[in-house]
């Protein structure tokens, strides 16, 4: 048996996954399920956490 | 010009304040209209994002606010816009040499470059950043605005005056400005969402709904819905009466509302089932991201929030995984049947709901829960907390008021000159990008899901 689907993903190559998906416009840099470093400071990403976590979206 | 109510309920909109709201039912009676099925899980990101791209949250890879980055226990990420890596509707337009303007819709912070104008949505940490596309389009919105509001702040707080003004004001507020912008540049596209139903609903649910166990007759905020949706019904007016008379009008919410019953203690009771292993005992409420655990001799974890993310701790998968991949499927669903079986307070069945990702999506990209829980069929919250002290039920969010949940059945109305007209009960959020794709002339997308509704 394998781990199945989901296990057996590797985190995804970002620029694969771009790929013909991608229209013209959007970024393609960076890996976009880590892309909070790039998009906010550490006080920034604490302020939309606090936010979020105020609202009951994060626990 | 699509008007988006974040959180729109059908039951609030279409029936109880449908007599309050006359503009909006003057609108339905000349739509297509009905119940719109969310995403699953239906949650504000990705649903907006969805709805706009017609591709699913597997397909995004984007199951939350907040996804795991990688296989590690601490690597997690905001979904921003960069996480959405196929084209929305505005691209699309763009592509073609048509104007967009986007305004406060989920998934768009960072703003992007487009064929068009767009204002970033609430994940803008502040209006110090850079919220617009152009950049100096954010000079005339907090100008014409007076200091744009991204979001009510302060939402965890008792002060519930000043959030149910933030509330309207902040709704407002959205709808003046989507007045202003709809009226000073060219546009194909308007797509702008309030995220003001949202935050009511959460704030004030158990105050409005009769079905809801804490509501109390005659309490102070018991007509605030009415009032909200009364006010709502009065901008909405106002923005159609700016608009020529043929212009085409989508109203959608991204999920509905319904009562939250309480809390279920999701590590708490992994704890109990002997599947998390806890290094030492914490001292206090603590975030599970914050808790001290013993990953080698946990097999399951899970964060909070609307719904329940589970993880498997999967040896050559995760850093110090114990579940033998062979073993992965046998222990998920042992899981499913534990937390399908699961009963409330009072002993009774709770209706939970474990899926697996792979089950809800074509296609599952980036690191999806192994198993997305409804508790309750979400009229129960996901407690990702630990050291609660209070068992496995809670009836005290501790991270701030909160008495609603979120509903699988958002609103959808479609109105345009020579467009079908009438009662449907069988829309999806994934209709609304090829119907509108197909309004303006532009082909499916390979791999988009949904169908073309008029």
């Amino acid at each position: 048996m394998t781990i199945g689907p989901i296990a057996g993903n590797p985190v995804p190559d970002p620029a694969a996954e771009a790929g013909d998906l991608a229209a013209p416009g959007l970024a393609q840099d960076g890996d976009p399920l880590a892309a909070a470093e790039d998009v906010y400071s550490s006080a920034e990403e604490a302020e939309v956490a606090a936010r979020l976590t105020a609202l009951g979206y994060l626990d | 010009m699509m008007i988006g109510l974040d959180c729109g309920t059908p039951e609030l909109l279409f029936e109880r304040y449908a007599a309050d709201m006359p503009a909006l039912s003057a609108l339905r009676a000349r739509s297509l209209w009905g119940p719109l099925a969310s995403t699953a899980p239906p949650i504000t990101v990705p649903a907006w994002s969805c709805m706009l791209s017609g591709r699913t949250p597997g397909e995004l890879g984007v199951y939350g606010f907040r996804n795991r980055t990688d296989h590690s226990y601490d690597g997690l990420g905001f979904a921003t816009s960069r996480a959405i890596r196929v084209p929305r509707l505005w691209d699309l337009l763009g592509a073609a040499g048509r104007e967009s303007v986007v305004l406060g819709v989920p998934g768009t912070y960072p703003p992007s470059p487009i064929r068009g104008s767009m204002v970033s949505c609430f994940l803008t940490p502040s209006t110090d950043t850079r919220f617009t596309f152009p950049a100096e389009l954010g000079e005339e919105v907090q100008r014409v605005t007076g200091g744009y509001m991204l979001d009510v702040a302060d939402f965890r707080t008792d002060d519930k005056d000043r959030v149910a003004q933030q509330v309207f004001d902040m709704t407002e507020q959205r709808f003046a400005l989507a007045r202003h912008l709809a009226t000073t540049r060219p546009w194909d596209l308007f797509a702008f969402v309030d995220m003001g139903p949202d935050r009511l609903h959460h704030g004030f649910w158990h105050y409005c709904d009769p079905a809801h166990p804490k509501y109390e007759p005659g309490n102070r905020w018991a007509t605030l819905f009415r009032d909200y949706y009364r006010a709502v019904d009065r901008h909405l007016a106002g923005l159609l009466e700016a608009l020529p008379d043929d212009t085409t009008i989508v109203v959608a919410s991204d999920h509905g509302a319904q009562p939250m019953l309480g809390g279920f203690c999701l590590n708490e009771w992994l704890v109990r089932q002997d599947l998390l292993a806890l290094a030492e005992p914490p001292a206090g409420p603590t975030p599970i991201g914050k808790a001290k655990i013993d990953w080698s001799r946990t097999l399951a974890w899970g964060d909070g929030g609307y719904y329940g993310r589970l993880f498997l701790n999967v040896e050559g998968r995760e850093p110090c995984g114990t579940i033998p991949a062979r073993e992965y499927e046998n222990v998920r669903q042992e899981l499913v049947e534990r937390l399908e079986a699961l009963t409330d307070h009072q002993g009774r069945p709770m209706g939970t709901r474990a899926l697996r990702p792979e089950d809800l999506y074509p296609e599952v990209r980036g690191v999806a829960p192994d198993l997305i829980v409804y508790f309750g069929n979400l009229r129960w919250r996901s407690v990702g907390s630990v050291g609660l002290d209070g068992g496995l039920y809670t009836f005290d969010n501790d991270t701030g008021p909160d008495e609603a949940n979120h509903a699988e059945q958002g609103v959808f109305l479609l109105a345009g000159d020579g467009l079908p007209t009438g009662q449907r009960d069988d829309l999806a959020i994934y209709d609304v990008a090829p119907t509108l794709q197909s309004l303006f002339g532009l082909p499916g997308q390979p791999g988009q899901r949904g169908r073309v509704l008029a």
